[in-house]
């Protein structure tokens, strides 16, 4: 009985947890540059009754065993890293990534973080910021007086001056690429951190090593599909009701043994 | 005393026994390429003991505990790492117990460019008689899984997912973590019927109405075996008194 009361807590706890998840997703569906997130569940380990194959004492052996499973537990939440739609803004500073790579931004420790959403300012200095003032990586400075900003799909970014009418070169955006994006950790800020599963950035110019080129004047949305988070967040919640009422019906077991 | 009162108590204690079995699969309603289990039951006849009147008295018990092999619906997620296999094979991987069988396909790359499960077992590639881990490089762009398991990384073909299928009646059993192992004997053959799918992951074949279903089936069997329980009692507690009552 302690069995199904432990194994319908555990399908609960799953579920919360797929909730969890989808409410992050929906509270996230304007952010630019978000990557939704998706849990993913296993089944625990079988507690074996009897094996499969023993004997049955009269020279047969047993087709199939008992095995009595424990419930389930949740293995990951990945971010799913599905290309976001394209939003035109017009915004001179406005950079989306069309393709698998990542801005690089320093945040105040000084390490680097990397992340989807280009909505770049301009500090102080002219140096190029996130919405957060973190800098971009490499460091491109915008003079005060730059009458026109261009960003060549290839990252190159150069400006107009007053007066002048051929544009200069100020910098060069790069991307950094990982083989395994699902592993990088969410730093919250739009950020993501690389680790051990995400593997070392391969950082190259837009367009090269398959990360993908910039577009100006665009942002990327989030790539959350309220359609698909609603239907998440319906089978979540009915599946979380069921295992519900499996510890109701264990309870009324335990309760109907017990009443007189 | 009857004896009938044994046969309810071994049938109430089976359906206490199935619950948890079917706790089980209402848990896992939302885990990828998850297999429900059936339990199903049958009669033994009570051995022979002395000073036992009734030799036909007759118990239930737990006969054996299958995979239900229904396949569950497929959702589109739009991964290009996600795959779902449309047939009966199963997806090979290796763990450190040897290889091992999955229908969960929420597959990723590792850092060194490894295709890999949510649970980390390594992915085999076809061929020959030991397959190895897929590799697939680390800056692909564009990854293309065809319907027989080849994978295309930006156009160069990098081998094949290792899809096997049993012959026989049940040859897998659960080994947890989503995982199946075979039977002693069983050879996986490799399976050219089943379609994989990128960019669809299979859902849970118990769903909240199937697995209500076997609840409510499992709740209202216990409560039939309880009743007879209660049955011979009064029965037993009447006889007591009237013939108690006449000596």
């Amino acid at each position: 009985m302690l069995r199904a009361l432990n194994t319908a807590a555990t399908g609960m706890a799953a579920q919360q947890t797929r909730i969890d998840v989808t409410a992050n997703n929906m509270a996230n569906v304007n952010t630019t540059g978000f990557r939704r997130s998706r849990a993913e569940f296993q089944d625990l380990v079988y507690q074996t009754l009897r094996a499969p194959g023993g004997s049955t004492g009269d020279g047969q052996r047993l087709p199939t065993g008992i095995q009595v499973g424990q419930g389930t537990r949740t293995v990951s939440t990945e971010h799913i890293h599905i290309q976001g739609n394209l939003q035109q803004t017009g915004g001179s500073l406005d950079v989306a990534v069309e393709g698998n790579g990542f801005f690089q931004v320093v945040r105040p420790g000084g390490d680097v973080a990397y992340t989807r959403a280009g909505n770049f300012k301009t500090d102080a200095e002219g140096q190029l910021v996130t919405t957060d003032g973190f800098l971009v990586e490499p460091a491109i400075s915008i003079p005060a007086d730059a009458v026109s900003v261009t960003v060549s799909p290839d990252g190159v970014v150069s400006i107009t001056q007053p007066g002048q009418t051929t544009s200069q070169e100020v910098g060069q955006i790069t991307l950094a690429g990982f083989a395994n994006p699902g592993g990088l950790l969410a730093l919250g800020r739009n950020l993501y951190g690389a680790t051990d599963a995400s593997g070392q950035p391969i950082v190259a110019q837009p367009g090269q090593e398959g990360l993908g080129t910039v577009a100006q004047g665009f942002l990327e949305g989030s790539n959350v599909q309220v359609v698909n988070e609603m239907i998440d967040l319906i089978t979540s919640q009915r599946a979380y009701e069921v295992n519900q009422r499996v510890i109701q019906a264990a309870d009324d077991m335990l309760r109907k043994t017990t009443e007189r | 005393m009857s004896n009938g009162i044994y046969s309810a108590l071994s049938g109430a204690i089976a359906q206490e026994r199935n619950l948890a079995i079917v706790a089980n699969n209402v848990a896992n309603a939302n885990t990828t390429g998850f297999r429900a289990d059936r339990a199903s039951f049958k009669e033994v006849l009570a051995r022979a003991q002395s000073g036992t009147q009734d030799s036909t008295l007759k118990y239930v018990d737990f006969d054996r505990v299958a995979i239900d092999a229904a396949p569950g619906s497929l959702r589109e997620t739009g991964g290009r790492l996600d795959v779902a296999l449309d047939g009966d094979g199963y997806i090979a991987v290796q763990t450190a117990d040897g290889e091992r069988y999955t229908r969960t396909g929420s597959l990723l790359m590792d850092s060194q460019g490894v295709l890999r499960t949510q649970g980390g077992d390594a992915v085999l590639a076809e061929g020959g008689s030991n397959p190895k881990p897929l590799t697939l490089p680390e800056n692909a762009a564009d990854i293309r899984i065809g319907r027989d398991g080849s994978i295309d990384a930006d156009g160069t073909p990098v081998g094949r997912i290792r899809v096997v299928r049993f012959d026989g009646e049940e040859p897998l059993v659960k080994d947890g973590l989503t995982l199946m192992k075979t039977r002693g004997g069983v050879a996986p053959r490799v399976d050219d019927r089943t379609s994989v799918l990128q960019g669809y992951l299979e859902n849970s074949n118990i769903n909240a109405v199937s697995g209500m279903h076997e609840l409510i089936t499992v709740s209202r069997s216990f409560e039939a075996f309880q009743r007879v329980i209660r049955a011979f009692e009064q029965i037993d507690g009447r006889t007591a008194r009237e013939l108690g009552a006449r000596s």
